[in-house]
């Protein structure tokens, strides 16, 4: 029997313009792994929500269709009948901790069930174990790393002891090597238990491998649902859902077209596409990637034995020198706490430097206030909703010009250019929080923008951003960096580093381990490792076929499809 | 952090004892007699291995409050004090006998002085050396309803995340160019607007998420929730419970037939 039937099921959100679901049908197997993907507003928290019955006991939208577990309908249950069989870890881990140490939150659940209190004891001890947790019972939670917190919440639901766990985006704030640990634990949990998972998930090469089974959700209808693997060897098809392809599916996507494979062969991992290729090449040499135009060599940023830290002993950025060129694109990369946004925060004086100094186009800024330096650097944080409080948004991009004390004039013709800009003309008198998150995020850009910085800092863009949200985002970064903007770009994700950035830093514990070109940087493998980052794809292929790096997945198919076809002529 | 001697007690001695020293701190007008239930106090710090450091570190804001009292009482006529003191001029500060400063005034000041610091003392010894589950505990055998004690724990373990919020929502503002030191009453209270605004719509959001966090969790599935722990009162508890009391009526005796610690 199935563990989970949906029919026919419709939600609509109290004054939204359309239903979130509509009339959405799928079955998922006991004991099975699913993936639910799709772009940001698809439905996928909003169907989470609706097989624990927190939709619609706890919203004030309507329904209609049902759910059935194990063939019974839940909607005659309390929610908290339901939520002892099904287990949702939500978004943010942080509002969902509630305990003060790790042991007392996890704790909470089954105390609120009444289980005896030996048992709970017992609960805690397994449920850590089950997480990689054991032995933090004590620890404050506060005190956690953003991996570990979202264990923690992963780990409170399975003392419930649920019967089916819901994870939704559980790995979207992570670094790396925080993803890895998740992973780890999604895949321990499925080795020794015959729980039922459904799991939402961005990224298509960490599941690809892992899922049993893919649901795609688009504007709150499934557009496709099967095997995960015949999902992603078809190119038009996964583009056309909005879902990030597999590189080095793209890549045997490009030598299908080309003829010089059939579809079946079509690789879903490096190590596949690394035999496929090198029977192709059969031992030609592949060129070089073109090369590319070298930095601009007239120093921006310069700073000098920088070093920081909140205690004394405790240096969080080490005695950095580091200078970055006019019209960089810097992609800052390391794993969480390497120092990646202490350092960029000492740039605009958000953090003043504990030692050492800044320079900005020769000036010392050491010391500087973070709103005397906002018409240098612009900082974009990572959520919006941190600086959006306006009613319009004219308005909230009027804020900051307003500060700057310009005319008229010269204020209007700054609103209307940012607005075009990013594309939100049509939204100019709209409220913020009435608009989507991706509008939002590109509102709290615009308003940055407005300020005319020569730098800009942007710390992780790409969090929580769905392939198109990244790409969008990304662009606009392109365009600015094309019209002389430095852009000092924090983040995770290794493809936006190899599409756009020309100059690469790698951060460990406060210090730079290397920089250089991406290409440079990104081959080191070794030493990206030590810093628990992974490379791209392309660039893994790349080098375990031993050929020249390559950055972008495309010119690389071109240079393989070009040699083979020579090879067979 | 090392577990204090008096962390071990039962919370119940410890109301006791606190209630005590409160009673006690208003028996005596004699400030002889309040030194020395502040020495008192100051020996069960020591014995309770509770760090003095802390102690010092609330007290010191209120130096300069106590100088203000000092310098307020010493110069104002004290009511309820014999006439020896009251009528006792110690010194004239200005020319011509005027604004006498009084040994009843000085005495009054004192007794102000050490039943603040006896408060300060008690106080510090009670929120240092009792784990908010003690008084969660405590309120569940009072039959405090269930929901108030959640919400005390969720407020308290809410109190870093809000104000890790604060810090980026303030970050993230000034990196616009907004500042707090505007001109006037008006324009600080308006420069708050941007720091407000994202605050409470996020506080709004998290309440939100925090609802449905707990609905996940089971939360309100019965009226009541497994206790992790009993109050247990140990030998030790019975005798210094006992000991408390005897002060407790000990002083009593003192105040009252005795009419001790009266000036």
């Amino acid at each position: 029997m199935d563990a989970i039937q949906v029919l026919d099921l419709t939600y609509h959100y109290p004054d939204a313009p359309k239903a979130s679901l509509q009339n959405v049908n799928c079955n998922i197997g006991k004991g099975t792994f699913t993936v639910l993907m799709g772009e940001t507003g698809a439905g996928k928290s909003t169907l989470l929500m609706s097989l624990n019955g927190v939709i619609p006991k706890m919203m004030e939208g309507t329904q209609s269709g049902d759910v059935k577990l194990e063939g019974q309908s839940i909607l005659p249950y309390r929610v908290q009948t339901i939520t002892e069989y099904v287990g949702l870890v939500m978004q943010d881990a942080e509002s969902q901790i509630l305990g003060r140490t790790v042991e007392e939150d996890v704790m909470f659940g089954p105390r609120n069930y009444l289980v005896p209190r030996d048992e709970i004891t017992h609960r805690v001890k397994e449920s850590l174990v089950r997480v990689r947790l054991q032995g933090f019972e004590k620890r404050d939670a506060t005190s956690l790393s953003g991996g570990e917190k979202q264990r923690l919440t992963i780990a409170s639901i399975l003392a419930l002891n649920p019967q089916i766990l819901l994870l939704d985006e559980p790995t979207s704030e992570l670094d790396p090597l925080g993803r890895e640990e998740i992973y780890t634990t999604i895949d321990d949990l499925r080795r020794n238990s015959d729980m039922t998972m459904l799991v939402v998930e961005h990224s298509s090469e960490d599941i690809c491998e892992k899922a049993e089974h893919l649901l795609i959700l688009q504007d709150g209808k499934f557009t496709w649902q099967g095997k995960p693997q015949d999902f992603f060897k078809d190119l038009t098809l996964v583009i056309q859902n909005g879902i990030k392809p597999i590189t080095v599916s793209a890549i045997g996507w490009h030598l299908m077209e080309a003829g010089l494979i059939n579809r079946d062969e079509i690789p879903l991992t490096v190590e596949e596409a690394a035999l496929l290729i090198q029977k192709l090449i059969n031992g030609r040499p592949i060129p070089p990637p073109p090369a590319i135009s070298p930095r601009n060599s007239d120093t921006l940023i310069k700073t000098e034995n920088l070093s920081f830290g909140y205690i004394k002993d405790n240096l969080i950025i080490k005695q950095m020198n580091l200078e970055i060129d006019q019209g960089d694109f810097v992609a800052i990369i390391g794993q969480n706490g390497a120092g990646k946004t202490t350092l960029a925060k000492q740039l605009n004086g958000l953090l003043i430097p504990t030692s050492g100094k800044v320079f900005i186009d020769g000036q010392d800024v050491t010391g500087k206030k973070p709103e005397e330096m906002a018409s240098i650097i612009g900082y974009v944080f990572q959520n919006p909703d941190h600086q959006i409080f306006s009613t319009t948004v004219y308005n909230e991009i009027l804020f900051g010009l307003k500060i700057a004390n310009l005319s008229q004039t010269e204020i209007n013709q700054r609103i209307e250019e940012v607005l075009e800009f990013t594309n939100l003309s049509d939204f100019k008198d709209t409220h913020p929080f009435s608009m989507g998150k991706g509008e939002r995020q590109k509102l709290a850009v615009a308003s940055i923008l407005a300020l005319k910085p020569k730098i800009l800092v942007v710390d992780e863009p790409t969090t929580g951003q769905d392939w198109k949200g990244i790409r969008v985002m990304m662009e606009m970064m392109k365009t600015l960096n094309e019209h002389g903007t430095t852009i000092i770009m924090i983040t995770h994700d290794m493809d936006v580093v190899s599409r756009y950035a020309n100059h690469v830093i790698l951060m460990n514990q406060g210090e730079i381990l290397l920089q250089g070109r991406p290409e440079e940087v990104l081959a080191e493998t070794e030493i990206l490792r030590q810093a628990s980052v992974t490379t791209t794809q392309t660039v893994r292929l790349c080098k375990q076929l031993g050929l020249p790096v390559y950055l972008d997945e495309k010119l690389l198919a071109e240079s393989i499809i070009n040699v083979s076809i020579g090879l067979s002529a | 952090m090392k577990i204090s001697r008096i962390a071990c007690l039962d919370i119940r001695l410890k109301v006791l004892f606190f209630v005590t020293i409160v009673i006690l701190a208003f028996f005596f007008n004699n400030p002889f007699y309040n030194f020395v239930i502040m020495a008192f106090l100051i020996g069960v710090m020591l014995w309770g291995q509770l760090p003095l450091a802390g102690f010092w570190s609330m007290l010191k804001p209120m130096l300069t409050v106590f100088i203000i009292i000092l310098l307020f009482t010493l110069f104002t006529k004290p009511y309820g004090l014999p006439e020896r003191y009251s009528e006792h001029i110690l010194f004239y500060v200005l020319p011509n006998n005027k604004l006498p400063a009084t040994l009843g005034g000085l005495i009054l000041g004192i007794n102000f002085l050490l039943r603040i610091m006896l408060m300060v003392s008690v106080t510090y010894i009670f929120i240092s050396s009792t784990a908010i589950d003690d008084i969660l505990l405590l309120m569940s055998k009072l039959k405090a309803p269930y929901w108030l004690s959640i919400m005390i724990t969720t407020a308290i373990s809410f109190i870093p995340t809000m104000n890790h919020k604060k810090d980026q929502i303030f970050q993230a503002q000034k990196s616009r160019g907004a500042t707090v030191n505007q001109k006037g009453i008006f324009g600080q209270l308006l420069s708050f607007v941007p720091i407000m605004v994202p605050l409470i719509t996020n506080s709004i959001l998290m309440a939100n998420n925090l609802a449905i966090a707990m609905t996940n969790r089971g939360y309100g599935a019965s009226s009541q929730m497994t206790m992790m722990k009993d109050l247990n009162f140990s030998g030790t508890d019975k005798v210094l419970f006992v000991l408390t009391l005897l002060i407790f009526i000990g002083a009593i005796i003192l105040r009252f037939p005795l009419k001790y610690g009266v000036l």
